[in-house]
């Protein structure tokens, strides 16, 4: 057992190293990329964080610097529609997206995930969660997820719509997992980057994702050559109040 | 006895009526009570939530006056907040400066001491903790952005949360901290631990009980009172109701634990606690339903001294009830009686004939009425007796003659000997009595009791006297004098008198009398009397003596005193046509034993005279 362990450990090493591999990269070498940016609205029009609890005074500006303004960037994902993705794109990935919590809030507020993956939702904080779901009952365990731990969910395969992750046991600790037909799409950096790589060849149209819906924006069409980058011409100007409706 | 009967009434009426108040009155005097404890418990809900607000106010104010602190904490913070984790340096010089950090005093008791908050919290801006005073304070670098306390703190606002956390319930409040070049850097979090020295401190300013609860629990709590399952089965009580407005929108409850029961109020705690169910109950201690003794109870020494109760007018009262009561019953009852009980003492001494009715008022009167009509009753049926003796035999001499021939007829008749001791009887035969147009009976005919007799006849005292009554005749004497027969040792148990009224003939009564006595008496005997004459030898001078029945030598007499009465009556020019012996000695043996039998004497003696020009026949026993 001892001379067999260490090609026993190369073969598992290469499995794994396949299997972990990101998806978009496997898919790389023949699709093209999309990138782009997303210019959300002027701080002054986007208002202030919406209040999501009210202790017993509301709560007030400090008398010293205004509050900073609303960022929606880390509820925004960008999604490829339109065209025809390679039949492995739209396959759940080899590994289990993750969803991690960390501290008192998942690591992001919109996880995208690929229509018929299940998520594992892995427990990063001090406390133990006891997840539920309120757009489905049995979407995942509810058990107290103590830390390190982790829990999966069933397997969400209609794309288009979006399940909401709670605690029983804290009222600030939300999530939500978006499911999409395919892995054509990206989450926006802080500074409204946006970069989706293995798309297949073909006319896509650019669709923003905001929480829950797709964001009440003209659509913007773009090329896709394989293994060349495709730029959106100019940012996608989101309005100030994003409207959204429901996927489909 | 109407007044009386009224008065009784009334007095009746307010018994009632006190009772009924003295039972009825605790009752809303409780339900003001429960009334006023719920309005209290209304109010110190509501004044526990102002409490509340007054301190996360404060606490705002002291995490904002931390934030802007001179110590150097936007500094360290700024630092912290570039990093990938936070340094041991920046923990290091955070929680210095915490420590050092002077947070004001307190009032505790009397006296004001240094305060220090159990919680006191500096994060950098990626909402990581760079150094914690108070709770956990070795721990640092675990993030706490996401929770919407210390994301809004993060955005610039000050503002206060509550949390539970580890099953405690935390009242915090954040401000965020910004560097002298007005950048943000991190926030303060300063939070205070809701234990039971809170509950207490916070409960004894409202006078009520005070209990939090938290994660479907109490958390803190002013009195270890064991409500807490009752307190969260009314958690539904939410239900509907605006959050803020409990205090006056849910009605207080009634728990209890043991023998104790309280009345108890809920109200939802605000902030993320609050989304997870916290809130807090007041509760005070209910007031037993005292009731009609429990309320006699109460009643205290004071209660009853003069200057509190109205002795003396209850005095009043009370005396003017009885005075009121007896004057009624004296005026009402007693009077009249004792007057009615003087006229009957009068009646019955022959002060009077009758009862002065008109005197008496009311029942008293109706008495003397019926009484006055017996009387008068008596009186016609006593004329009536003698009118159809007057019929039979001829009138009497006087009325008196009436009470001598009339024996008592009922078989439990009163015994009139005491009233008026009669005359020997006297009675005649006339052509006009419908009994002596009626066939005659047989000889002898035995007598029969199967007519209902009349009523005992009694005359009133005034008609006894003596001065009322004439003396009876005296026969005229005679040659031959009657043997009786021989009586039996004793008489005749009780038979039917004859009923003279309806024939003299006829079947009567006979009253036992005594024998052993061999003397002349009158028909009524009356020791008292001074009519009664007593002969030891009587010899009538004009009649003749017949014995008792049997004796068989009396049908010679009987015929010598028809024959002597038949030559009267054509002497008087009176007719006899319808008068046979038969009939008379019917008639006259009739009467003979109906006497003999009534007095126990041992013979009867008739005796024929003329009275108001008709002839006459009187008769008179012999003992």
């Amino acid at each position: 057992m001892r001379n067999a362990a260490p090609g026993l450990r190369l073969a598992a090493a290469v499995i794994a190293a396949l299997s972990l591999a990101p998806s978009a990269v496997r898919a790389a070498e023949p699709g093209g990329t999309v990138t782009g940016t997303i210019a959300v609205a002027d701080a002054s029009k986007r208002g202030e964080p919406p209040i999501k609890s009210v202790g017993f005074v509301r709560r007030a500006r400090n008398a010293l610097k205004a509050p900073r303004p609303f960022d929606p960037t880390p509820y925004l994902v960008v999604v490829l529609e339109g065209g025809t993705p390679a039949p492995e794109d739209a396959q759940p990935p080899p590994q289990m997206p993750r969803y991690t919590i960390i501290g008192e809030s998942f690591d992001v507020p919109v996880m995208p995930v690929v229509a018929g993956s299940a998520v594992e939702i892995k427990n990063n904080g001090k406390g133990s969660p006891r997840l539920y779901s309120p757009d489905m009952a049995d979407l995942v365990p509810g058990d107290p997820v103590s830390p390190k731990g982790e829990r999966k969910t069933k397997k969400l395969e209609k794309a288009g719509t979006s399940f909401e992750i709670r605690d029983r046991e804290s009222a600030h600790l939300t999530g939500r997992i978006a499911v999409f037909p395919h892995r054509y799409f990206s989450r926006v950096k802080p500074d409204g980057k946006f970069e989706i790589k293995g798309v297949a060849p073909g006319t896509w149209k650019v669709k923003v994702w905001y929480v829950d819906g797709w964001v009440e924006i003209p659509a913007e069409t773009i090329e896709v050559v394989a293994k060349k980058e495709a730029k959106l011409k100019q940012p996608i100007a989101l309005p100030p109040r994003l409207n959204t409706k429901s996927g489909s | 006895m109407f007044w009386s009967k009224i008065w009784f009434f009334l007095v009746a009426v307010v018994a009632a009526v006190s009772l009924t108040l003295a039972l009825l009155m605790p009752r809303p005097a409780e339900r003001a009570t429960v009334s006023s404890d719920k309005k209290r418990l209304a109010r110190a809900c509501s004044v526990t939530e102002i409490l509340l607000r007054d301190f996360a106010r404060s606490r705002i104010q002291l995490a904002s006056d931390t934030a802007r602190s001179d110590a150097g904490l936007d500094t360290v913070l700024a630092t912290a907040s570039k990093g990938e984790i936070v340094s041991g340096e920046s923990y290091a010089a955070a929680k210095k400066i915490l420590t050092e950090l002077d947070f004001g005093t307190k009032r505790k008791g009397d006296e004001e001491v240094p305060y220090r908050p159990d919680l006191v919290l500096a994060l950098d801006l990626a909402g990581r903790v760079v150094a914690r005073s108070g709770k956990d304070e070795g721990t640092y670098g675990d993030s706490l952005a996401g929770t919407f306390l210390v994301d809004d703190a993060l955005s610039g606002y000050q503002r206060d949360d509550l949390w539970i956390q580890s099953g405690q319930l935390f009242l915090l409040a954040g401000a965020p901290v910004i560097t002298k070049q007005l950048d943000y850097a991190g926030a303060v979090i300063i939070g205070e631990h809701v234990d039971a020295e809170f509950a207490t401190e916070l409960a004894k300013r409202l006078d009520v009980q005070l209990t939090f609860y938290a994660a479907g629990e109490a958390v803190a709590t002013s009195d270890p009172v064991e409500i807490h399952k009752e307190v969260l089965s009314h958690v539904g009580d939410f239900k509907g109701k605006q959050a803020g407005t409990d205090c006056g929108a849910i009605d207080p409850f009634s728990v209890s634990s043991g023998d104790k029961s309280y009345w108890a109020l809920i109200s939802r705690l605000p902030g993320e606690a609050g989304t997870l169910g916290a809130f807090y109950a007041v509760y005070i201690p209910q007031s037993k339903e005292i009731g009609f003794s429990g309320t006699i109870d109460a009643v205290k020494k004071d209660d009853m001294s003069f200057s509190r109760f109205p002795w003396i007018k209850v005095g009043i009262l009370f005396l003017l009830m009885i005075g009121v009561g007896l004057g009624l019953l004296i005026f009402e009852t007693d009077r009249p009686l004792r007057k009615l009980g003087n006229d009957a003492v009068k009646l019955a001494k022959g002060e009077g004939e009758r009862l002065a009715e008109e005197s008496h008022r009311g029942k008293f009167g109706s008495i003397a009425r019926s009484v006055n009509i017996a009387i008068d009753k008596l009186h016609r049926e006593t004329r009536a007796a003698k009118k159809d003796l007057d019929n039979l035999l001829g009138p009497m001499p006087d009325e008196a003659a009436v009470a001598a021939v009339l024996p008592p007829m009922g078989p439990v008749g009163p015994d009139l000997s005491s009233l008026a001791p009669p005359p020997p009887s006297a009675f005649r035969f006339t052509d006009s009595s419908p009994d002596l147009a009626a066939p005659a009976p047989g000889p002898m005919a035995p007598p029969t009791n199967d007519r209902t007799p009349p009523p005992p006849v009694s005359l009133p005292a005034g008609k006894k006297t003596a001065a009322a009554r004439p003396k009876p005749p005296v026969p005229p004497a005679q040659g031959r004098r009657a043997t009786p027969p021989p009586m039996p040792a004793q008489g005749p148990p009780a038979q039917a008198a004859p009923a003279i009224q309806d024939d003299i003939l006829g079947g009567g009564r006979p009253v036992p009398v005594a024998a052993g006595k061999s003397q002349v008496v009158p028909i009524e005997q009356d020791d008292d009397d001074e009519d009664t004459r007593v002969a030891d030898n009587p010899q009538p001078r004009d009649g003749a003596v017949m014995g008792s029945p049997g004796a068989g030598d009396d049908a010679g007499q009987y015929r010598a005193i028809y024959d002597e009465f038949l030559a009267l009556k054509v002497k008087c020019g009176e007719s006899v046509e319808n008068l046979t012996y038969d009939r008379f000695l019917t008639k006259l043996r009739s009467n003979r034993d109906a006497l003999i039998a009534k007095h126990g004497c041992k013979a009867v003696k008739f005796q024929v005279y003329v009275k108001d020009g008709k002839a006459a026949l009187k008769a008179s026993p012999v003992r």
